[in-house]
């Protein structure tokens, strides 16, 4: 009896990415939307009001999945980098840039969220919290990353120089996050959280619901993006041709 | 069920503004970056279709 | 026939290229020197837009004349490696047998000797046109002299992924300024600290762990990104 064997290693062709890309993103896309539908409900119907800060805490269900997402996809991003810099595997920078669009925009989002969860509970649009400022400096970390993308002609180089930056920002944001949470303390800032505030367990579900909601939300889309990437970068090739026409 | 009312709801207890604004401009980022994704993938289809069109010519 | 090849000790190499590097600066005298200007004019500027008032620039001071520093330092990165990489010697320096990672080690210090010290030497008159006390700017000198090297360790990563590329000197400013900021928030911090009555052992010691861990990474990275813009 002949058992079958993956042979997973053959996923790391563009060509045969695309089409697994292809038949997995619907499952994540529609994973994603259950997910969110399920986190919204649970945020505006279960969840209680919060003692101090009424109505208004709401807001973490979307800041904090925002916030969680973008570090975690940085350090996928750096990951994918660093496989496609040791191995030299053309699809795992392609990975990495499928990513970072996604990333900066949940940067951008915590640093909204977050500017609207300040404002009624701490009177201005922006306190310089360790938090809000390590989000600010990683976008910064992300539209570096898309700007020397966009510089850099050849895909090749591209890929392999966004990689190095990707990891040396990746090493450097606990750095980075120390050396801002210190400052802060140091100026006595506000800070832009629920402590001081039980967090009912039903806050917490629906937080960690749309968190996944989030990830799920990524990996459909960065798959999707990918598949556009791959056909852009292989055009030369006879299987894009053909899949195409 | 928490809220008295549908203007309750929305009222989100003074908060309306910061909260739906948030879950807003959420909404609005996500189906942005769906319907780029989309229009990039298919700028290059439209792209590799010309280019197979004018190479069999 | 034996003893043909003469076998260079690696200290030797090291100290060649930051001689040359530094001969090189020498001659190019107002590529050194803008840079030094730049720290100056900046400087200056941020009095220009707060207004004279000297309480509020004493407390700006530390906060001000570093991030002009930083600036400035910036400025200078180019040249590490740009004519290097236009003349064809960059690409002789890849394929040597001397690791490349220490001759970026050795450009990078001579980048520090040529653009950092300046700047060290010309904070306490600028901390005096702020009205620092002479313990300030003491303080000030140190932290910039322990910061200015790491400066141009990280920079170094920059200049080389950006070689050749469009746009590359605003492009290297994006990519490496929020790596300064932990340098630039302990440099500042160890002369407030002061200001306030607290000890600066803690910043002084962070920014030399900084400096060590710059020392160590930064050529690494570097040295990996010169080959892939020589590819």
């Amino acid at each position: 009896m002949k058992t079958r064997v993956i042979h997973w290693f053959k996923f790391s062709s563009p060509q045969n990415f695309y089409f697994l890309a292809g038949k997995m993103w619907p499952w994540f896309a529609a994973l994603a939307t259950v997910l969110v539908l399920v986190g919204l409900w649970i945020s505006f119907f279960v969840a209680p009001v919060d003692a101090q800060q009424g109505q208004g805490y709401r807001i973490i269900f979307v800041h904090v999945p925002a916030s969680q997402m973008s570090m975690f996809i940085y350090l996928v991003m750096a990951g994918w980098a660093g496989f496609g810099l040791a191995f030299n595997t053309r699809l795992s920078g392609m990975m990495a840039s499928a990513l970072a669009p996604t990333g900066a925009l949940f940067a951008f989002l915590s640093l909204v969220t977050g500017a609207l969860w300040g404002k009624p509970m701490w009177g201005a649009w922006w306190v310089w919290d360790a938090r809000l400022t390590s989000e600010l400096i990683l976008l910064f970390l992300y539209l570096g990353f898309l700007a020397l993308q966009a510089s850099i002609d050849d895909p090749r180089r591209a890929d392999k120089a966004c990689a190095i930056l990707a990891l040396v920002g990746a090493v450097n944001v606990p750095i980075i996050y120390f050396s801002v949470k210190w400052w802060n303390t140091l100026h006595q800032g506000a800070s832009v959280s629920l402590k001081g505030s039980s967090m009912a367990s039903t806050m917490l579900t629906g937080m960690l619901i749309m968190v996944f909601a989030f990830w799920m939300y990524t990996i459909a889309i960065a798959l999707v993006r990918v598949r556009t990437i791959i056909l852009d970068r292989e055009r030369h090739t006879e299987w894009v041709k053909h899949a195409v026409a | 069920m928490q809220w008295l009312s549908v203007e309750d709801f929305f009222y989100m207890g003074g908060y309306a503004f910061y909260v739906w604004g948030s879950f807003g401009i959420t909404a609005l980022v996500v189906v942005a970056e769906i319907w780029q994704v989309r229009a990039k993938r298919r700028e290059i289809l439209r792209n590799l279709l010309n280019d197979n069109d004018s190479q069999q010519n | 026939m034996s003893s043909a090849i003469k076998t260079v000790g690696l200290g030797h190499v090291l100290m060649a290229v930051l001689k040359r590097e530094i001969s090189l600066g020498m001659r190019q005298k107002g590529e050194v020197l803008t840079p030094l200007v730049f720290f100056v004019v900046i400087a200056s500027l941020f009095p220009l837009g707060v207004g004279p008032e000297s309480a509020l620039l004493l407390r700006m001071a530390p906060g001000v004349l570093w991030v002009s520093a930083l600036l400035a330092a910036m400025l200078s990165l180019q040249r590490m490696f740009a004519s290097d990489y236009a003349d064809g010697s960059l690409e002789q320096m890849a394929l040597s047998s001397t690791p490349l990672a220490l001759l970026v080690l050795a450009k990078a210090l001579a980048h520090f000797l040529l653009a950092g010290l300046p700047l060290v030497l010309m904070a306490p008159v600028l901390g005096l046109q702020f009205g620092l006390d002479t313990r300030a700017l003491g303080i000030l000198m140190l932290s910039l002299l322990l910061g200015t090297p790491t400066l141009s360790l990280i920079g170094s990563i920059g200049a080389a992924l950006t070689l050749g590329v469009r746009g590359a000197g605003v492009l290297l400013s994006l990519l490496i300024l929020p790596l300064y900021i932990p340098v630039l928030i302990f440099g500042a911090g160890a002369v407030e600290a002061d200001a306030a009555g607290l000890g600066i052992g803690g910043h002084l010691s962070l920014m030399s762990a900084l400096l060590v861990l710059s020392l160590f990474f930064s050529p690494l990275a570097t040295a990996a990104a010169l080959r892939i813009s020589l590819e």
